[in-house]
């Protein structure tokens, strides 16, 4: 089943509007006035129009020439989430101001609800103008942003000039973010899931860990004076700091049928991952991630905005799967699980039992469109799974 | 998102100048008053925020209301393009007052360019041609400034951004500069479309179509009071001076031009037969009695008559205006005519006047020789008159009692009472007609205002009345009664309707006499054995000579000539024209092209000659060869230089790349980076004949934070050449010659700024 495309309109480089005809009509109606009647005004009045008319064709060609455009994109959009595009318009032109002028996407529109289109109102001869466009992105994964088009009907509405032009951007989508309940996140911090240990290392304000030689410039709050005393030279405690709880968010993108219902729930999937991953490393959570994507992706966990990217890329970019199926993760999630770290599978799948046989105790599992999930996973309403994968994996027709 | 706020001033503007178009073009006053009362009321609104638009339904009704007054005048006989105008300006202003959106301005400007259309086919004057530049100029740049409101507005729609996204200052820098595009386009747009409307005007056909959907304009300038081919006394009113123009008349005695120290009597037509209308017994007027043989004249309009000059001949170019007049006017004993286009015309040699076949439509121009002096009639009509064959026709009842005042002594002195009734020419005929005319003027007041006696004269025979009671009256009183008091006593009189023009109508830049309807006169010509001749028995109407103008005077007929210059060659550009200016051009690109090519050939003849002798002669060679090394030499000079010059820039390159600091880079590079950070090069030469020296363990940046000592205006300035510093060198920015020209001229003003804050002789400075 395709999904629908926005409609891209393409405008022919050289066209009458109807206002055009219709002056058109009228300056045809004023030359037979002038021929009819014998006020010599007329024709100057006729000629007037006719020169109208040829200036305003010369004023849309120079209007668009030499007209430079530079997208400025974001560094990261998701979908279902509202974006601001900047197209920055250069006109090098030395004498005339352009005017008017309308911007449209001809390719890599498909990766957003419409065709992303801008309107720049003046841009002064031999200065820039920015423009910011509004967009929302529908489908996550790379999108090449080649082909589009400049368009203006200025001076008078009579003529509509387009030219094309090319420039190669890309833009990748990351999949859509929800809210995620803190109460999802409190328990996967829980030491009493399986695996998950406090791994006491130095540096916090925790617990006592050891001693140290006290430099200049440390607390003296944290001076030992029994063990200084001892000593004869000053040492300081150490304290303990909590490592923070490690994650490894396996993927199951799995789809056995094609069908509608299942690549939105594999959608659904990505997504509440992309979510969970974004959420827990804005808390300081370490999380990895291990995913099919034509082969098997691991990435360790790590935190960092960097990480945070890299994660979500992958997330974005993953293809489609129809080779390893939910056990095949789960078996390859185990096989890198370390200890301290807190597995969690999100599948498409009802949960059955021998899936949570397999993760007892090492892995939590969640389904997509199981209430747990909706309760702990709140989507903006803008997001549609059922067309938010890339458009090389759209369904096929039941 | 954008506020152009330039539309709606501009669009009040355009809409105020199509209404006084309108209203110069129909010469009504009170109708602009009326529009422009409405329009500023509405404007007010606007502006004060209190404008709220009328409900559709009431817009409907005061429309249909428009309609049916606009419909009640079209009963009533006014030009039908009349009431479409005044419908459009009604429209127009139902339209101010329930503007709500785009459509109804795009409605306002469209009603506005037919009012200014229907206009422009009425009238032709100068001060509306003027107008109508004007409302071309402000409605193009009214329309540029309307497209772009409605293209934001419909962008505004379609891709409407949260206003949250949007950077006010990138909105700001989009309206940067937006009145200067504004006016450049607005220029291009006029230049280009006067052009064409120039070329249009000039080498369009005319005349082929004339015509062809009917007939649309007004009536044409018609002579509504003033001159008329109808002479009755049923209407008495207070009769207002027009000063319609109706010719231009260019007079030339011999071949000497008349400067305007001649009167001018332009014969019309002749009426001599007197009497109450037989339909309408109170009614009392003028008409021919009979026509004789009449000349048809159709082919070339070259009119010959039998009058032959025995002195000077009097010749007239005449430029007649549309009238709705049948005549056309010359000078008494009209010889010759002849037209400059194809016109039908007769001549009727009774009474010489000349006879359009149609109504002069459009203006015509013709020329006349005259003699100027008293014809004598053909002689088989001489003789019918003087055996009196050819009687007075005039009412018998009322020459009985004209006859009677006639006589009275104080009128002619008894010289009537002696005229013989038998024969109708006599020696006698001349001096009783100067007597009648002697009396009239020294004892009848001349007034157009009759209204007083509208009860008088209108019981019975008005010129009885005027003669016997009121004594005051128009020149057509005077003619009649002169006219019929000759007739009383037996001698051949008529009545002429024309134009008499004095020195006070010659206008000095066109070197013509303008003649207007303020100029229609009646004279009587009374037949003597000289012929008939010419008396004007009117009081008050001196012979007046061309007296020097005051300045106001001078002005006025200074307009007329540039009005009559502007008919002339801009509202009567015809098709002859169009052909003239073709042919002219022809022949003058054709001449050009032919002594052009004649000049050339004789440049070549003359240099094919001078070498022919320089070449056999000896001293030639010689100084050929001193010019050939002289120019070797200097040649050879120039190589030098330039390489001298070469390998100096390039030493002076790699000393300012040294200076700067990107010697270590590949020589191409430094060359490059060298030629465009001269600008810093010369900053920090000038930073350093203050003593202010970068050391070598800083960035550049860090020595530009070093120079904050410095005023806050230099400061800042250091920084930005830093910045841009940064971004040539490692940037990869190319500064044009323009732009380094510029950066140039601030390190200068800094430079400056340094001097006078560390003149050269103050302690040494080191950071």
């Amino acid at each position: 089943m395709r999904v629908p495309m926005p409609s891209v309109k393409k405008k022919p480089s050289l066209d009458f509007s109807l206002t055009g005809l219709i002056y058109a009509s009228m300056m045809l109606f004023m030359g037979l006035a002038a021929i009819n009647s014998p006020a010599n005004l007329l024709f100057a009045v006729f000629g007037l129009m006719i020169g109208v008319l040829l200036v305003s064709a010369l004023i849309s060609r120079i209007v668009l020439r030499r007209i430079q455009v530079n997208r400025v994109l974001p560094e990261s959009i998701f979908v279902g989430q509202s974006s601001t595009f900047q197209y920055e318009f250069a006109n090098r032109k030395r004498f005339w101001p352009s005017l008017s002028v309308t911007v449209g996407e001809l390719t890599g529109a498909e990766a957003f609800a419409r065709q992303p289109q801008a309107y720049l109102l003046h841009a002064a001869a031999g200065t820039k103008a920015a423009v910011p466009m509004q967009v929302m992105p529908k489908r996550r994964g790379l999108h090449q942003l080649d082909r589009y088009q400049l368009s203006t009907s200025f001076p008078f509405g009579f003529i509509k000039r387009a030219i094309e032009r090319s420039q190669k951007d890309s833009i990748l989508v990351y999949p859509a973010i929800a809210q995620v309940d803190r109460k999802f996140l409190s328990l996967l911090m829980s030491a009493e899931l399986g695996g998950a240990r406090m791994k006491p290392r130095r540096g916090g304000t925790d617990e006592f860990y050891g001693v140290k030689e006290f430099r200049n410039g440390e607390n003296p709050r944290w001076i030992h004076w029994r063990r200084s005393a001892r000593t004869g030279s000053l040492v300081a405690k150490e304290m303990t700091r909590v490592a923070p709880p490690r994650l490894l968010v396996l993927v199951d993108s799995y789809i056995a049928h094609r069908s509608a219902v299942e690549h939105r729930a594999v959608e659904r999937t990505i997504a509440m991952a992309g979510s969970l991953i974004t959420r827990a490393l804005d808390e300081g959570f370490s999380v990895g991630l291990a995913v099919w994507s034509r082969d098997w992706v691991l990435i360790p966990a790590s935190r960092g905005k960097r990480h945070a990217r890299d994660l979500m890329a992958v997330l974005a970019r993953l293809e489609l799967n129809i080779t390893a199926d939910s056990n095949a993760m789960v078996e390859n999630g185990r096989r890198h699980l370390r200890n301290g770290t807190t597995s969690i599978l999100f599948t498409p799948r009802e949960v059955n039992q021998t899936l949570i046989d397999q993760a007892r105790g090492k892995c939590i599992v969640i389904s997509a469109n199981s209430d747990a999930a909706n309760r702990w996973f709140h989507f903006p309403p803008e997001v549609d799974f059922g067309q938010s994968m890339p458009a090389d994996q759209e369904p096929q027709a039941e | 998102m954008y506020d152009l706020r330039q539309f709606k001033p501009s669009l009040y503007l355009v809409l105020l100048l199509g209404l006084t178009g309108f209203a110069m073009a129909v010469e009504s006053p009170g109708f602009w008053g009326f529009c422009v009362l409405f329009v500023g009321v509405n404007a007010w609104l606007v502006r004060s925020g209190r404008y709220s638009p009328f409900p559709r339904w009431l817009a409907n009704v005061v429309t249909l209301v428009s309609l049916t007054y606009v419909f009640m005048q079209i009963w009533v006989p006014r030009p039908p393009l009349l009431c479409i105008g005044q419908f459009l300006a009604f429209l127009q202003i139902i339209k101010l007052y329930e503007q709500r959106a785009n459509r109804d301005y795009a409605q306002l400007l469209v009603l506005s360019l037919l009012l200014m259309v229907a206009a422009a086919i009425n009238t032709a004057s100068l001060l509306f041609g003027f107008l109508m530049l004007v409302y071309m100029t402000m409605s193009l740049y009214c329309c540029l400034i309307f497209h772009l409101k409605v293209e934001a507005d419909r962008a505004k729609a379609a891709f409407p951004i949260l206003s949250d996204k949007v950077n006010p200052a990138t909105l700001q820098q989009d309206q940067r500069y937006l009145a200067r595009s504004m006016r450049r386009l607005t220029g291009l747009v006029w230049t280009a479309a006067t052009a064409m409307a120039v070329l249009v005007f000039i080498f369009f056909p005319r005349g082929a179509g004339l015509g062809i959907l009917g007939q649309l304009q007004f009536k044409t300038n018609a002579a509504m009071t003033g001159f008329s081919e109808r002479v009755s006394f049923d209407q008495i009113n207070d009769i207002k001076q027009n000063d319609d123009i109706v010719a231009h008349v260019m007079v030339f005695k011999g071949d000497k031009r008349v400067p305007g120290t001649e009167s001018l009597f332009l014969r019309g037509l002749t009426l001599d037969s007197y009497g109450p209308d037989p339909a309408r017994s109170q009614r009392y007027q003028w008409t021919r009695a009979r026509q004789n043989r009449d000349e048809d004249l159709a082919s070339d309009g070259d009119l010959r008559t039998h009058l032959v000059s025995t002195g000077a001949q009097w010749r007239q170019q005449i430029r007649l205006e549309p009238s709705e007049a049948r005549c056309l006017f010359a000078l008494p004993g009209v010889m010759r005519l002849q037209t400059e286009r194809q016109f039908s015309f007769r001549y009727v040699p009774a009474d010489e006047s000349i006879h359009a076949a149609e109504i002069v439509g459009s203006s015509l121009k013709y020329d006349v020789i005259s003699t100027n002096q008293p014809t004598r009639p053909e002689l088989f009509d001489n003789i019918l008159r003087q055996t009196l064959l050819i009687g007075v026709d005039s009412d018998a009842k009322v020459l009985d009692r004209i006859r009677l005042y006639t006589l009275r002594p104080e009128v002619t002195d008894g010289l009537a009472a002696q005229h013989s009734r038998i024969y109708a020419i006599q020696d006698s005929n001349e001096e009783i007609a100067r007597k009648i005319e002697h009396h009239l003027k020294s004892n009848f007041t001349y007034t157009l205002d009759l209204t007083e006696y509208r009860n008088v004269l209108k019981d019975g025979d008005p010129i009885y009345n005027f003669l016997t009671k009121v004594r005051r009256g128009h020149c057509e009183y005077f003619a009649s009664a002169m006219t019929l008091m000759c007739q009383s006593v037996g001698i051949p009189a008529r009545m002429v309707v024309g134009f008499r023009c004095d020195g006070d109508s010659y206008n000095v830049y066109s070197n013509c006499y303008v003649v207007r309807q303020a100029n229609a006169h009646s004279w009587v010509e009374v037949l003597t054995p000289r012929g008939w001749v010419t008396f004007d028995p009117t009081s008050g109407r001196e012979d007046s000579r061309h007296r020097s103008a005051s300045l106001w005077q001078s002005i006025k007929q200074f307009f007329d000539f540039v009005e009559y210059k502007w008919a002339e060659h801009v509202v009567a550009y015809d098709a002859k024209d169009r052909e003239k200016m073709l042919q002219s051009l022809d022949t003058a690109v054709t001449r050009t092209a032919i002594s052009t090519a004649g000049e050339i050939l004789n440049w070549r003849e003359w240099i094919s000659h001078k070498w022919e002798e320089l070449a056999f002669s000896s001293a030639f060679y010689d100084t050929f060869f001193n010019v050939l090394s002289l120019m070797i030499a200097l040649m050879a000079a120039g190589m030098f230089a330039a390489i001298i010059w070469y390998f100096v820039s390039r030493s002076r390159l790699k000393r300012r790349a040294h200076r700067i600091g990107f010697d270590t880079l590949p020589r191409r590079q430094q060359l490059r980076l060298a030629r465009q950070l001269a600008f810093y090069d010369t900053l920090t030469l000038a930073l350093h004949r203050h003593q202010i020296v970068r050391q070598p363990h800083l960035t550049a940046k860090e020595f530009a934070n070093t120079l904050v000592f410095l005023p806050a205006e230099s400061y800042e300035a250091i920084r930005r050449l830093t910045r841009l510093f940064y971004r040539v060198r490692f940037g990869n920015t190319d500064l044009n010659p323009h732009r380094q020209r510029r950066v140039e001229e601030i390190v200068h003003r800094l430079a400056e700024t340094l001097e006078k804050l560390f003149p050269r002789r103050r302690a040494w400075r080191k950071t």
